[in-house]
């Protein structure tokens, strides 16, 4: 059975990262996913800015986002750890205070739009291990990538689900997809995005610089992450301490895109090239190229 | 601030203005509804990739960015951002 889901986009998959928006468009019909997208969305808005300045512009920007994907009847896919977080927050937020709700909703009405909080929010790994199922992602599993040394980078929010169920989601499908996941020993240590707000150095020496050496050490041959945020400081990382002589050269890999490599799409279908680390080598150990 | 908590800290300060690192990315949230810019080499690398030139979101929709902005409108975000109309 076809499942539907809002697809909410956030900021820096659609403008930064597409490779890991037209992965999981390619991937999506494989696992009987339908993404309906959310003509209109905003920012969610970023948690680590707009709730701090403004917690009130916070809600109002985020049930607007909820009551667009509520007009379509379909729960929303976050595809950002960032999203999911603010997204899903402020649901609660909101429809656990009928008063709040009122409010809400007077400022929604100018817009004629309405939010009753029928709609769930779902993070992408919730919906693949609970809606999809792993059965199904093994069974739809075209080439296996079992050479392939991982180390993953969670990112913060998925400690935030539940029991930490999101990050457990995440290991359960790295082992479905037979990708081997290097214990680097600095998985739970932040990137350093919400610090690179206010100084990106300061990010890149206290946290970046750390995560990336033991990567290193560990002898990964890519960097996953489900988080948008993470893939961009670390990224930006290896590029800026080159001017300190320090050569990571870790491709780095969405989640999406790993997944679509597994199920059989080629690094240049769905954008693994076009990322500012490149992925030669690992496209190479991957046996694409020039596929 | 509060003033309640300017009494317990009181060497605290209470800011009145967004550092850059924090105006910058709520100045762009309010004109183009989204925190970076879309730049047009990121638009080809979509077009090139098999999907839309511009996201299907507030990238490519005027009303949405309009609404944005007058829900925003009156609050502190807004105000402490220090928009100012001729600015656009």
């Amino acid at each position: 059975m076809t499942r539907n889901y809002a697809l909410f986009l956030g900021c820096y998959i659609p403008s930064m990262q597409p490779f890991a928006e037209a992965s999981l468009r390619r991937i999506a019909p494989l696992l009987k996913m339908k993404l309906i997208d959310m003509e209109g969305a905003t920012c969610c808005p970023v948690p680590e800015i707009v709730r701090l300045v403004d917690y009130d512009a916070w809600l109002y920007v985020s049930a607007r986002n909820l009551a667009l994907a509520e007009s379509e009847g379909e729960d929303i896919l976050a595809l950002c750890n960032g999203c999911w977080e603010t997204l899903h927050e402020a649901r609660e937020a909101i429809v656990s205070d009928p008063e709040l709700l009122t409010e809400v909703n007077s400022h929604l009405s100018l817009f004629d739009k309405r939010l009753e909080g029928k709609i769930k929010v779902k993070h992408f790994l919730e919906v693949i291990v609970e809606d999809v199922g792993l059965q199904s992602l093994k069974a739809s599993i075209k080439k296996p990538l079992s050479n392939l040394k991982v180390g993953v980078q969670y990112g913060c929010k998925l400690y935030k689900s539940p029991e930490s169920k999101f990050v457990t989601y995440f290991d359960n499908i790295i082992e479905t997809l037979g990708v081997k996941a290097i214990e680097y020993g600095a998985e739970k240590l932040c990137c350093g995005f919400p610090l690179s707000l206010y100084s990106l150095d300061e990010a890149m020496e206290e946290r970046a610089k750390f995560k990336l050496a033991k990567m290193q050490e560990a002898k990964v041959d890519c960097l996953v992450t489900a988080c948008p945020g993470c893939f961009d400081v670390l990224e930006k990382a290896q590029l800026l301490l080159k001017r300190q002589d320090l050569h990571y050269e870790i491709p780095m890999l969405s989640l999406t895109e790993l997944m679509a490599l597994s199920l059989g799409f080629r690094p240049q279908e769905i954008g693994v090239d076009k990322h500012r680390v490149k992925t030669d080598a690992l496209i190479a150990k991957l046996g694409m190229v020039g596929n | 601030m509060s003033d309640d908590e300017l009494t317990l800290y009181p060497w605290r300060k209470r800011v009145k203005t967004l550092p850059k690192s924090f105006k910058n990315p709520i100045v762009n949230i309010i004109r183009v509804g989204h925190v970076p810019k879309l730049a047009s080499t990121r638009e080809r690398i979509r077009e090139n990739l098999g999907i839309n030139r511009k996201p299907p979101t507030a990238y490519h929709d005027e009303k949405a960015r309009l609404e944005l902005k007058e829900l925003v409108k009156g609050t502190d975000l807004y105000d402490k951002a220090m928009w100012d109309e001729r600015d656009e």
